[in-house]
């Protein structure tokens, strides 16, 4: 189980920034960067997030945890997207009747993809790392977030760990009593094992949301949960959101030349 | 025991669950208030249906239940669910909210109390259970133990006369009884009335001062825990007599006033050495 860094031990500005006006500002933030078009502009705008982090004092470690999701979703995107646009040949492989040229084109798309994603994921980890999930839900829920998906997304996140430890614990338990997978796939007892255990699991996932509504239900739930968010937004906030607000701006500006 | 000298008082209350499983057939029973209660009995005897019904989340099918003289209905439920506080027997069924201090706000904010006011509630919950420092964690990176506090303070939080626990020892180390048992016996010598579902037959002989004895539905006996040390009785609610009760009656130490806690044995013992030294 992993958890999320507590925004306890750092006393920085970006752990004392107002969640509303940050998560407000770095959103603006990621879509002037998103729409920026050049590699050296995504790469400025990259590099202005870690130099943020930095300066608050978030570990890069906590960035490059990440870079493997990185890697994965934008390999895929570095080896495909050449053989998808169509533009001047850099080398083909052929294969019988098949014939597939990669193109410049292609990979500087493919590039540009892969910066926009870690962009993205730099912003989403400065937010999660210096706000922690908690804050977030709250500074959302001020922002007029609809409660029906804060709340599908607290509940997820908060029983995630629960249904993958009971998974588990279901799986050494038949491992105990001698299952093991077969290597194919496709084995029926495997099959037939696997699908017993997750229909078990959702049948007992089921029945905790029974224990879990019938527990809230007795502290007076009525249908509406009632907030205790209490944040204040200091003229400091505001200024450090227009700051970062009007970086990113003057990144896509000088993106598209105008600066 | 007169009315008002009760904090629940249940009479012929009848339970079927959709499907048609009976739980309560016709079950009465009466908790002395400010009492340190042990609900006793066997796997499937109710007890669990019968706390549902102390805090509202049921309402009598059949029969009735009083709670601190007030007789239990729909319109009451509002009102039930802050003089009775239910703790669950697992934790994570109960702490739902992504931080401590939210989870212990969400019942005192149910109540509709100002803000200021759930403030010093959750503080003084949370202290109460030393459980302060947690307040900002999330609740699925707290130890069982943990998480038996922070269960425990979000009841705390809504200030009620009558607290009722589901197994609170279940899964819990030694050293997490132990302070789970000061906070509940420090909640007592304030005042509360402190009912504990349990079946450990030895614990509820240790800390107990009433004792209900439940099966199948129905009352099998209630009083005082001396009544533990009754073979014939105990055996009907499906349980065993405490084990110090067991180790006088099946070595013949004592014919009269059998022990039901260590203490009590413990005196015994020094009693018959001390005579033996002595001859």
């Amino acid at each position: 189980m992993r958890a999320y860094s507590s925004t306890e031990s750092s006393g920085t500005f970006l752990y004392r920034w107002d969640p509303r006006v940050k998560i407000v500002a770095l959103f603006v933030y990621l879509v002037f960067s998103l729409s920026v078009e050049r590699i050296m502009s995504l790469l400025l705008s990259w590099g202005l997030i870690l130099l943020l982090a930095l300066w608050g004092r978030i570990s890069l470690g906590e960035f490059v945890r990440r870079m493997p999701w990185l890697l994965w979703f934008g390999g895929f995107l570095l080896i495909f997207y050449p053989f998808l646009v169509p533009g001047k040949e850099m080398f083909a492989v052929s294969c019988g009747p098949v014939y597939a040229a990669a193109s410049f084109e292609g990979l500087y798309k493919g590039i540009v993809l892969l910066l926009r994603l870690a962009v993205s994921l730099s912003v989403l980890t400065v937010i999660m790392i210096s706000t922690g999930p908690g804050k977030i839900f709250m500074a959302l829920e001020g922002l007029r977030m609809p409660a029906v998906f804060l709340r599908t997304a607290e509940f997820t996140l908060r029983y995630i760990y629960i249904c993958t430890d009971e998974l588990r614990t279901m799986f050494t338990a038949r491992k105990a009593r001698g299952f093991k997978p077969a290597k194919s796939f496709f084995n029926a007892f495997t099959m037939n094992t696997l699908s017993h255990l997750i229909g078990m699991l959702f049948l007992r996932t089921y029945s905790r949301g029974e224990r879990i509504y019938t527990a809230m239900l007795s502290r007076g739930y009525t249908g509406e949960i009632i907030s205790l968010s209490s944040f204040k937004a200091r003229s400091s906030d505001y200024l450090m959101g227009i700051l970062i607000s009007a970086v990113g701006a003057a990144v896509f500006f000088l993106d598209k030349g105008a600066l | 025991m007169s009315a008002e000298n009760c904090a629940v008082e249940i009479r012929n209350l009848f339970h079927t669950y959709p499907g048609g499983v009976e739980a309560l057939k016709g079950l009465s029973l009466k908790v002395p208030l400010n009492s340190k209660t042990a609900l006793l009995g066997p796997n499937g005897a109710g007890k669990t249906t019968l706390i549902l019904h102390l805090n509202g989340i049921f309402l009598p099918q059949k029969g009735e239940v009083f709670v601190l003289g007030r007789r239990v209905s729909r319109k009451t439920e509002k009102w039930l669910k802050a003089k009775v506080g239910l703790v669950f027997q697992n934790p994570d069924d109960q702490l739902f909210a992504p931080t401590v201090w939210e989870d212990v706000a969400f019942g005192p904010l149910n109540m509709g109390l100002k803000r200021d006011e759930v403030e010093i509630r959750v503080e003084e919950a949370l202290k109460q259970v030393e459980a302060f420092e947690l307040r900002d964690r999330a609740p699925y990176m707290l130890s069982w133990g943990q998480k038996k506090r922070a269960a425990i303070a979000g009841v705390l939080a809504m200030d009620p006369e009558i607290i009722v626990l589901d197994e609170p020892w279940a899964y819990l180390d030694p050293l997490g009884q132990e302070q789970i048992g000061d906070i509940l016996n420090g909640l007592h010598e304030k005042g509360k009335t402190i009912i504990m579902v349990t079946h450990d037959v030895d614990f509820a002989a240790q800390w107990a001062d009433w004792v209900i004895i439940m099966r199948d539905g129905i009352l099998v006996a209630e009083g005082e825990p001396s009544l533990l040390t009754d073979e014939e009785v105990v055996s009907r609610g499906g349980l065993r007599c405490p084990l110090i009760t067991r180790l006088f009656k099946e070595g013949g130490l004592m014919e009269k006033e059998i022990p039901y806690r260590l203490d009590q044995g413990v005196q015994i013992l020094r009693n018959l050495l001390g005579g033996c030294r002595k001859s």
